[in-house]
């Protein structure tokens, strides 16, 4: 009966977690730690309360959630830069490209949610900062890229 | 015997240091009344008390001892009881304090950052706009050796 307990409280923690946030989970309201969400009612009303790129708005509109974690906590960097790290080379995570300028490295992924739904995450890592965007949505690579062509 | 010999024979007995025999020889007086009143009464009195049977005490002794073991069996089983219980409950406790930290996490991180779409437009549009210069910077070094590849195939 016991082991029967244990087992149940075992499936329900890990229920509470996925895969996707354990990272944001980790260490959203930590010291030095910002965590920016932008949910997909907000990317909605963009289009119509917000001024701006009326293309930025089309392609927000397609947009699930956009999600960003900034570590400047230097004691935190590693451990931070650690776990982002695991989404290079994961299962399911195609590297779009990776870039060095000066200190800086940036990795770009991507991960296919089925039915032309994307997860992007966009990994910025310099000495002492460490940036993860996450974005949900119905956006192609191409999308994105012609945005540098407006 | 005389009246000196069971004077002296009482005293010993006062003093505990008759032999059984000696004690036996008292007894058969006082139930002759030949000593004096008050012994008379008190050996009668000793007549009446039941004898010890014999392996009483060691008897006694282990009845006691296993009521003893008894009950210190139950209250280490009682001991043990409540040490579960009282690990379960601080189980149920940490596991329900994680949930609910858990839940307060995703509640924050389920929660818009900006209430200003235009503030949360700006943000966007920093996003969408610097991951496309990454990727044509990306794709700007691939061009480049493509083509690089293809005046090398039309050279050969």
């Amino acid at each position: 009966m016991k082991r029967y307990i244990i087992i149940a409280l075992t499936m329900l923690i890990m229920a509470t977690a996925s895969a996707q946030e354990a990272i944001f989970k980790k260490y959203a309201g930590q010291e030095g730690i910002s965590v920016v969400n932008i949910s997909k009612s907000m990317l909605g009303l963009m289009s119509s309360k917000a001024k701006g790129n009326k293309k930025i708005k089309d392609l927000a509109g397609k947009l699930e959630r956009i999600r960003i974690l900034s570590c400047e906590n230097k004691s935190l960097v590693p451990k931070v830069k650690k776990d982002a790290m695991q989404y290079v080379g994961k299962k399911g995570y195609d590297e779009l490209m990776s870039t060095q300028e000066g200190s800086e490295q940036v990795y770009i992924l991507q991960h296919s949610l089925g039915g032309n739904n994307y997860e992007y995450v966009v990994l910025s890592i310099e000495k002492n900062e460490v940036s993860l965007i996450n974005i949900i949505g119905h956006l192609t690579i191409d999308e994105i890229k012609s945005i540098s062509q407006m | 015997m005389t009246t000196q010999e069971i004077n002296t024979l009482l005293k010993n007995y006062d003093e505990g240091t008759t032999t059984e025999a000696q004690e036996r020889e008292l007894r058969r007086l006082a139930a002759a009344r030949v000593l004096p009143d008050e012994w008379n009464e008190y050996f009668a009195a000793l007549d009446d008390v039941v004898e010890v049977p014999d392996g009483l005490e060691q008897r006694l002794e282990a009845r006691i001892d296993a009521l003893d073991e008894v009950e210190q069996a139950k209250h280490h089983h009682l001991w043990r009881r409540m040490a579960g219980i009282a690990a379960t409950v601080a189980i149920l406790l940490s596991v329900g304090l994680y949930v609910h930290n858990q839940r307060q996490i995703q509640e924050i991180l389920n929660k818009d950052t900006y209430t200003d779409p235009q503030a949360a437009y700006n943000e966007t549009e920093l996003v969408l706009t610097q991951m496309a210069n990454h990727l044509n910077k990306g794709s700007e070094g691939v061009d480049a050796l493509e083509q690089m590849s293809d005046i090398l195939n039309s050279k050969s």
